[in-house]
């Protein structure tokens, strides 16, 4: 049942996350948010994907879900565990969960906030271990053999959070992260509440862990630079589906999707002789937002067509009537300059002229 | 559109002088010193840029200006010239920060946008009851009629659409770019001078961002408003100042036309802020980071204060003394050993 493709360690079909929305005294179920959509993407082992969007674009549920931190509403989350069994994750329960997470982790965004304060570094890291039935002194040497690898002086063992720097707490984190040996790595946001300067020194330790490691890494993120830097392959979501998806450098230079244009050319580049957003009308206001609308139980609001279409300069009756489907471009000569793993939600993705970067 | 005059050359008196200000805070663990003698200028409708990480003293930079300091916080050196609507000059550092006079100027000549616009509203009043407000203490000769339609003109004019409406609306009835947008139109209803805006887009969306920024450079070439913003990021800040002061813990480290500090940084800290940073258009160059943290301002290093990350350090002096600021070319100035004098006696 469980078809994975041999080089494949992470396949997520038609996943799902719809939230109940709730209004009144009783609390009656009026609507449902469509925080994830219907997304789907695979993974190989090895490689890094982003997942890339504004706020409330279902990135970070979709993470969470692959984990099974949420439960899905629908789809599967096919997962190659180290013992090469094939598990889907949304259909697990209880200790079979907890079997697969020891081969999936999630690094988190905020290093002040997911550190318990009153845990010295040897327990914050020791944690997934002794959950494990780890004895202490294995921990101990353990905990010392990852505080090296992740850059952190190992005499700092019995300190408390507080007396690390921001960077040094998501050290931390990947430490603990990385405790179990897991095959996966889920990083929502790992390095946006850090200074620039230290920045640099996560994603420059994200990268050579994951080489030297092999790990997988799902990167969450907003910020399209780092994507770049750090990315084989990038997802771009719009609410709570996927707009556009390839490799990263095809995407980046030749987008298909209108959003991830706009997203391109939104992003200022460090640089005061490359031209910004010279043509934007910026009276023009933030119509259709990223977050996925209300839709009631009675479905008035189900408007069909593409959701982008509020902010779209390219959209036409046929967008407006018709929701796209995430595909690769269908003309000759697209497939032969994009190929077939380069995908977008757009009806025009053949016939527009998209500037990337 | 960038306006080429350096800080230098401009003929006139600089709208704001500020000179050698240091800020002190007394903690229960002791003496924290987040500002160590810091000057800028900024021109009459002149946009400048204040960058620099966490703990530089940005934020502490223009909380003294507007004598809106933590409680256990005093300016014990410096003066912060500005030259009012009037013509004269008044030093703000010596108005007492409660005086009729102080509050004229904050959020008067000089007004100022946050990085969070909830926390600038209130959520009991409606916006436009706030920006009323605001319009009423800077000019208590407008009616209730004359108050609103400027209220609405307002809001018009910073895009919010269908301004008679959205104006009595709550701020949390906003989205993000709209409460911020609304929060630009607070700022200019006192018809200031100067604007501040401390990370006004961080909290927002990459898209949301653009607009924003783009509806403040508006604003400001409309106006002819002295702009100074305060941000981490240096992609905001290539493309929205003229000028640009680098700081590092408490200290403008070097300061110069946006140009110029982009093509040719010159010190240490600023070259390698730029190394440190991916870039979306050049994928291949491997990012170096700045190694090490930046140091608590409760226990500044002697000396340079970046010289416990410096790669370029000239040698003992660098955490002897403080280096003198030296001017490279016209309007473009560093504080680092290298280019100074005593470091070629020393060597």
């Amino acid at each position: 049942m469980a078809e994975l493709a041999a080089d494949t360690i992470l396949r997520v079909e038609g996943l799902k996350k719809h939230f109940p929305v709730r209004r009144g005294l009783l609390q009656r179920v009026v609507g449902s948010v469509k925080a994830v959509d219907d997304v789907s993407f695979s993974v190989q082992q090895g490689r890094t994907l982003g997942l890339v969007g504004e706020s409330g674009c279902g990135k970070t549920t979709t993470g969470r879900m692959i984990l099974r931190a949420l439960d899905p509403t629908a789809g599967q989350v096919w997962f190659r565990q180290s013992d090469g069994q094939v598990v889907d994750m949304a259909a697990l329960r209880g200790a079979e969960i907890k079997q697969a997470r020891r081969d999936m982790q999630m690094i988190f965004q905020d290093p002040y906030s997911s550190l318990n304060p009153r845990m010295p570094v040897m327990d914050l890291i020791a944690e997934p271990l002794r959950a494990r039935g780890w004895t202490r002194p294995d921990c101990e040497s353990r905990v010392a053999e990852l505080m090296d690898l992740v850059g952190l002086d190992a005499r700092m063992i019995r300190r408390y959070p507080h007396a690390f720097s921001g960077g040094q707490r998501q050290r931390i984190g990947i430490a603990r992260a990385l405790a179990l040996k897991p095959s996966l790595i889920v990083a929502d946001e790992p390095v946006s509440a850090l200074d620039v300067s230290v920045q640099a020194q996560i994603l420059n330790l994200l990268q050579a862990l994951q080489q030297d490691l092999g790990l997988t890494l799902v990167f969450i993120a907003h910020d399209l630079s780092v994507v770049r830097y750090l990315c084989d392959q990038v997802a771009v979501m719009y609410q709570g589906r996927i707009v556009e998806q390839g490799e990263s450098e095809a995407l980046f230079t030749a987008p298909r999707h209108p959003y991830t244009a706009t997203l391109l050319q939104a992003a200022p580049a460090p640089d005061p002789h490359v031209p910004w957003m010279q043509d934007i009308d910026e009276t023009e206001t933030e119509a259709g937002d990223t977050t996925a609308p209300v839709e009631l139980v009675d479905g008035t609001t189900a408007a069909g067509g593409c959701a982008f279409v509020p902010r779209c300069a390219h959209a036409t009756d046929l967008c407006r009537q018709q929701g796209p489907i995430l595909m690769p471009g269908s003309t000759r000569e697209s497939q032969v300059q994009y190929g077939a793993a380069h995908l977008a939600a757009c009806h025009h993705q053949d016939e527009l002229q998209l500037r990337g970067i | 559109m960038r306006d080429p005059v350096t800080n230098e050359r401009h003929g006139a008196e600089p709208l704001l002088e500020v000179l050698d200000l240091r800020v002190r805070i007394e903690r229960d663990t002791g003496l924290v010193h987040p500002l160590n003698g810091v000057s800028f200028r900024i021109q009459e409708g002149q946009s400048v840029g204040i960058v620099g990480e966490s703990g530089c003293g940005k934020t502490m930079a223009s909380n003294a200006l507007l004598r809106i300091l933590p409680r256990r916080a005093e300016i014990t050196h410096g003066s912060m010239q500005f030259r009012t609507q009037a013509g004269d000059r008044i030093d703000l550092a010596q108005l007492d920060p409660m005086s009729r006079r102080m509050r004229q100027i904050r959020g008067g000549e000089i007004s100022m946008i946050f990085q969070e616009p909830m926390t600038a509203f209130s959520p009991v009043h409606t916006v436009h009851d706030q920006i009323a407000e605001m319009i009423r203490l800077h000019d208590p000769g407008a009616d209730k009629e004359e108050q609103h339609r400027r209220v609405v003109e307002l809001l018009d004019q910073v895009g919010i659409p269908d301004p008679e409406q959205r104006a009595f609306d709550y701020s949390f009835q906003l989205s993000g770019g709209m409460r911020q947008r609304a929060m630009i139109a607070m700022a200019l209803a006192s018809g200031p001078r100067l604007l501040i805006a401390d990370e006004p887009t961080t909290a927002l969306d990459v898209t949301v961002q653009a607009r924003v920024l783009k509806l403040i450079e508006r604003m400001q070439r409309e106006l002819n408003l002295a702009l100074m913003l305060i941000t981490h990021d240096l992609g905001v800040v290539a493309h929205m100042v003229s000028y640009v002061y680098v700081m590092y813990l408490g200290r403008v480290v070097e300061e110069g036309p946006v140009e110029a500090i982009f093509d040719n940084p010159k010190h240490p800290y600023t070259a390698a802020l730029l190394r440190s940073i991916p870039n979306l258009a050049s994928k291949s160059r491997r990012l170096e980071p700045i190694e090490g943290n930046v140091p608590s301002a409760d226990r500044l290093p002697t000396g340079c204060p970046f010289h416990t990350r410096c790669t370029e350090k000239v040698g003992d002096i660098c955490q002897q003394r403080m280096p003198a600021r030296v001017e490279l070319s016209v309007g473009h100035a560093v504080s680092c050993f290298r280019y100074t004098e005593e470091s070629l006696d020393d060597g």
